[in-house]
């Protein structure tokens, strides 16, 4: 099959891959462009691991095909902090405890961004209601929705 | 001496005895002793079973230091998540 | 030794060392492994959850564009059935190699057949269309009493009943009883008998990442291996059983690890891909898809518990009976010893009988899950605690106080309790506030408790000294929820130095000492004990340094502040490990300390839970409204992984207790085969799970540590189906308690 040249701005980059099409853009970033910090539970857009923003909308990746993101800017979780500086997400997640294993850490943080850009100040409730298409099996997410709720409060504070 | 109580799948092993006594100074001398008067259980026990040794757990070791009067039983190991 | 004692960084909460790469996408785990030439490999799976295989042809496939090797059974040696120990529980390593690929007989759906190595995954997937296999189908037995029936469909033609009949096969693996005293004296002294039958379903152990393995073996007979797993060295010993290596020759390197729970103490993948690695020179990669971990791994065990339970007016238990079957899947194995060991055991009860059975059938092999086999025995003897003290007209935990175990009762599983927690874990639930809160309508509370052994075994520590006087500490124990935090804390008490100047490392099996498998809450306690074993050693290493230095005894220099110091000796100004560590090629050689040990004395961990729930009498939903988990740690090293121990254990708990099952066609199909279907907690189902750390500290154990991470999710069951009963006035003997079974409940009402 051949395979079509897509040309896309991932995290800043300009970025030029050839994917084939029914390959999903979690493929593309994490076998072709090697960006496995998007992580893969189901495949089938029900766990939120593998969640990118797309010109500003949160997505499961998996569910996206990798030629879709011709022209588009995508954001992964490695474009979050900024060089070695931590973005106040991560940071919160990291003094909260709010990950466990880790392998749904990744996909609440990018999660979590698109909703504080979205409501600087969200209630628990509507945390919890955003967030509740990124699965954690560790944590009963108690502390994943403090860390979200304290990462508000002071990215509100900095702003 | 140690009062060793057994358990009643044990006990199937040992003609029906609910326990005995047993001269040890640590549970290799334990298993030691209890093949000698049923020959099979003491290396039945040291690979399937536990040693508790007044209630504390020993799994998987046979240096274990056993005091004079101490309650030992045997449960099956434990594993878990 | 007391939990009072002031420790610099023991109970602290200090950011993880491993935290930052989690947060930022670098942390690599089981999937994110890739090798220049590397072959991608995909699995064959049966189509029937019970047949005979009557041929494979794989010659089709193997010529096939991009394949570059066929696998089935034929390639791995016959085993004879042996128990070995690899890993925690026994295992039989002909069952473990017939569940990695089918031999004679498929026995579940989803079973592996053969697997396919190509350039591609999509090649392999293609490929394994090309594989003819012949089946003849055989009747399939899915549920535990079925399976147990006399003319029942067997599994396997060589299971027999301990004990039992010698010529007729059965699906009665083995056989469990536990008696004490005499029960029909009891229960004929008894006030009050409740005899009830619980059941619960098969439920999977749901960790997000599916199993992955990358492998490479050498043209001089050495395999590398990397996958997300608890246990590297039982990876290991595994593999090299399945496939006739000797473990020398085998390297598991583990990746971070995406949750496990138990599932990922034993092998799936790993012996396909080394074997497929080796028959093409190339290294090989394998990742499950969710559909197959959900169909070929784990879950744990359904259950039928039937409980007969006697009490006195006065609320004394006086005799108890229970029948405990699990159901182990397609091979021998369930958690019924720990289900029935467990049953009874947080209480004194004189006369009790329990019987077990462990009972094969058509479903995939049961895998451990957090505390296995206790949290569906609890479920029926807390379940029949909480009616029993509505019969009694006692308050719930009142009722428990009066027949709890504590230090000296003789636990139901034979020996007398050392020091515990019972009690005082009661008692703080008794005083939290949540427990005497108001309630609105349709809101009901429930409480249920729990009980798990911890185990020891084996683990080993070493700790390297950078001549700046920074730490290195290795392990080999995978750290699944924050444990390199609790080996820097143990260093850093230890030592007297900052937390920060420690890295903790979990090495792979040729550079880390030997450590049995993350798994039945034993890393902070065993893996922690090396870790201050070697910490020891390595201060005195450090006073003898200083004291060649100083020209004076050992036993005249003691270890403070990070510094060795000679109190009687006013002129020697404090050496610190900086400086004994820039100076160690003078005074004997690099800086280093190991230690390794088999752990003993890990205590018993209980924990009671307060649940209260709000039930919709219109649709049957039950949300928690609010959860309590207060739980005995001994000592908490750091409490914030303590406490996401019992959330998340609480909250698994609660998926158990209200929405999961496996749900299969009458063909032995699962139905529900992705998380849409197979539904767990998300974020808005649930409320903040409070937590109580209650510390009675294990005397067996330094620093007093009990292991955590098993009981929290033996309570919930229970104490959700008490609160929805409470809220709805029906009682729940079945879970999971799903909105058209309650609404079917309340509806017969
Ligand atoms: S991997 Fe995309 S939602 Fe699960
Ligand atoms: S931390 Fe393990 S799944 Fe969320």
């Amino acid at each position: 099959m051949s395979k079509t040249h897509v040309t896309t701005t991932i995290n800043g980059d300009a970025v030029e891959y050839l994917c084939e099409v029914d390959q999903s853009l979690l493929d593309v970033l994490r076998d072709t462009l090697e960006l496995t910090g998007t992580k893969e539970g189901c495949a089938t857009g029900d766990c939120g691991a593998c969640s990118v923003s797309l010109d500003g909308r949160l997505v499961c990746s998996c569910l996206v095909l990798g030629v879709e993101a011709e022209g588009k800017q995508i954001e992964t979780i490695e474009g979050v902090a900024n060089g070695t500086e931590l973005h106040p997400i991560q940071q919160k997640f990291l003094e909260n405890a709010a990950l466990q294993c880790g392998i749904c850490t990744p996909g609440f943080i990018v999660a979590t961004k698109a909703l504080l850009e979205k409501n600087p100040d969200p209630t628990e409730e509507e945390a919890r209601y955003y967030l509740a298409g990124n699965l954690c099996r560790c944590t009963g997410y108690d502390k994943i929705i403090r860390a979200v709720l304290d990462a508000a409060a002071e990215m509100r504070g900095a702003a | 001496m140690l009062q060793v109580d057994l358990s009643f799948d044990l006990q199937q092993f040992c003609g029906g005895l609910e326990s005995l006594k047993v001269q040890a100074t640590n549970i290799r001398e334990l298993l030691e002793q209890l093949d000698i008067r049923f020959p099979g259980l003491g290396a039945k026990i040291e690979k399937e079973m536990a040693v508790t040794i007044n209630g504390v757990i020993y799994q998987d070791t046979l240096i274990e230091p056993i005091e004079d009067g101490s309650e030992i039983y045997f449960i099956p190991k434990i594993g878990g998540g | 030794m007391s939990t009072n004692k002031d420790y610099k960084w023991i109970g602290t909460r200090p950011i993880r060392p491993d935290g930052a790469d989690k947060v930022t996408g670098r942390a690599a785990f089981g999937a994110d492994k890739n090798l220049p030439g590397m072959l991608h490999a995909k699995i064959l799976r049966s189509p029937f959850a019970h047949a005979k295989i009557l041929s494979i042809d794989t010659s089709a496939a193997e010529s096939a564009s991009g394949v570059l090797a066929v696998m089935t059974s034929a390639d791995m040696p016959d085993l004879a059935s042996e128990m070995g120990e690899a890993g925690e529980s026994a295992v039989d390593f002909r069952d473990l190699s017939h569940n990695i690929l089918a031999s004679g007989k498929v026995l579940y759906h989803g079973h592996a057949v053969a697997a396919v190595a190509a350039t591609s995954a999509k090649l392999a997937l293609a490929a394994l269309k090309l594989i003819k296999v012949e089946y003849e189908e055989l009747p399939v037995v899915l549920e535990i009493e079925d399976a147990m029936a006399d003319d029942a469909p067997i599994l396997h033609e060589d299971q027999f009943t301990p004990g039992g009949s010698k010529d007729k096969p059965s699906n009665v693996a083995a056989k469990m009883k536990l008696p004490r005293g005499d029960i029909d004296k009891g229960f004929a002294e008894a006030d009050i008998i409740i005899e009830r039958e619980f059941t619960t379903p098969t439920v999977h152990q749901g960790y997000i990442e599916p199993h992955a393995v990358t492998a490479s073996m050498s043209a001089s007979g050495h395999a590398d291996i990397w996958c997300c797993t608890q246990g590297t060295f039982v990876v290991r010993a595994m593999t090299a059983k399945v496939l006739g290596m000797d473990v020398g020759k085998i390297k598991v390197t583990p990746s971070e690890i995406g949750g496990g729970f138990g599932a990922k103490t034993t092998v799936y993948l790993e012996p396909i891909a080394v074997k497929l690695s080796e028959k093409t020179g190339r290294p090989v990669k394998m990742v499950m898809d969710r559909e197959e971990v959900l169909r070929a791994t784990g879950p744990t065990s359904a259950s039928v518990i039937k409980i007969k339970l006697g009490a006195t007016n006065d609320g004394k238990l006086i005799a108890a009976q229970g029948s405990l079957k699990y159901g182990a899947g397609a091979f021998k194995g369930s958690p019924m010893a720990p289900g029935c060991m467990c049953v009874f055991a947080s209480y004194e009860i004189p006369n009790f009988l329990i019987r077990g059975f462990d009972v094969v059938l058509n479903k995939p092999k049961v895998a451990a899950y957090r505390a296995p086999g206790a949290p569906m025995a609890a479920f029926a003897m807390e379940s029949l605690m909480n009616e029993m003290a509505t019969k009694l007209n006692l308050d719930p935990i009142e009722f428990r106080l009066k027949n709890a175990v504590k230090e000296g009762s003789v636990a139901a599983y034979g020996p007398k309790f050392p020091v515990i927690g019972f009690v005082e874990t009661l008692e703080a639930a008794k005083a939290h506030p949540h427990y005497s809160a108001p309630l609105g309508k349709n809101q009901g509370r429930g409480v249920g408790t729990g009980f798990w052994f911890n185990i020891g075994m084996q683990s080993s520590a070493t700790i390297n000294v950078n001549e700046s006087g920074s730490v290195t500490v290795i392990t080999g124990s995978a750290d699944i929820g924050g444990s390199r935090a609790s080996m820097a804390l143990f260093v850093a008490e230890e030592l007297d130095i900052s937390y920060d100047l420690i890295t903790p490392l979990v090495s792979n099996t040729e550079e880390a000492g030997y450590c049995d498998v993350t798994g039945g809450s034993r890393t902070t306690f065993a893996t922690g004990m090396a870790v201050v074993k070697a910490s020891k050693n390595l201060v005195a290493n450090m006073r003898k340094r200083a004291a060649k230095t100083w020209g004076i005894d050992i036993d005249d220099v003691t270890w403070e502040d990070g510094a060795a110091i000679a109190p009687a000796a006013a002129d020697k100004q404090p050496l610190t490990m900086a400086q004994i560590a820039t100076s160690a090629a003078k005074t004997g050689g690099p800086l280093t300390a190991s230690a390794s040990l088999t752990a003993q004395g890990a205590g018993a961990g209980f924990g009671v839970h307060i649940c209260d729930v709000e039930v919709d009498p219109e649709t049957g939903k039950t949300d928690v409204i609010r959860y309590t988990a207060i739980q005995d740690a001994g000592k908490a090293i750091h409490p914030s992984y303590v406490e996401g121990q019992y959330q998340g254990g609480a909250v698994q708990g609660i998926g158990w207790a209200l929405n999961e099952e496996y749900v299969y066609n009458d063909k032995g199909v699962l139905q529900n085969f992705g998380f849409l279907d197979y539904r767990m907690p998300v974020a808005n189902d649930l409320p903040m799970i409070d937590t109580v750390i209650v510390e009675v500290p294990n005397p067996s154990h330094p620093y007093g540590v009990r292991g955590v991470g098993e009981t929290p999710i033996v309570p919930p069951l229970a104490a959700v189906a008490e609160a929805v009963n409470n809220a709805a006035g029906v009682r729940i003997c079945h879970l999971p308690i799903s909105p058209p079974r309650l609404l079917a409940e309340i509806d017969a009402k």
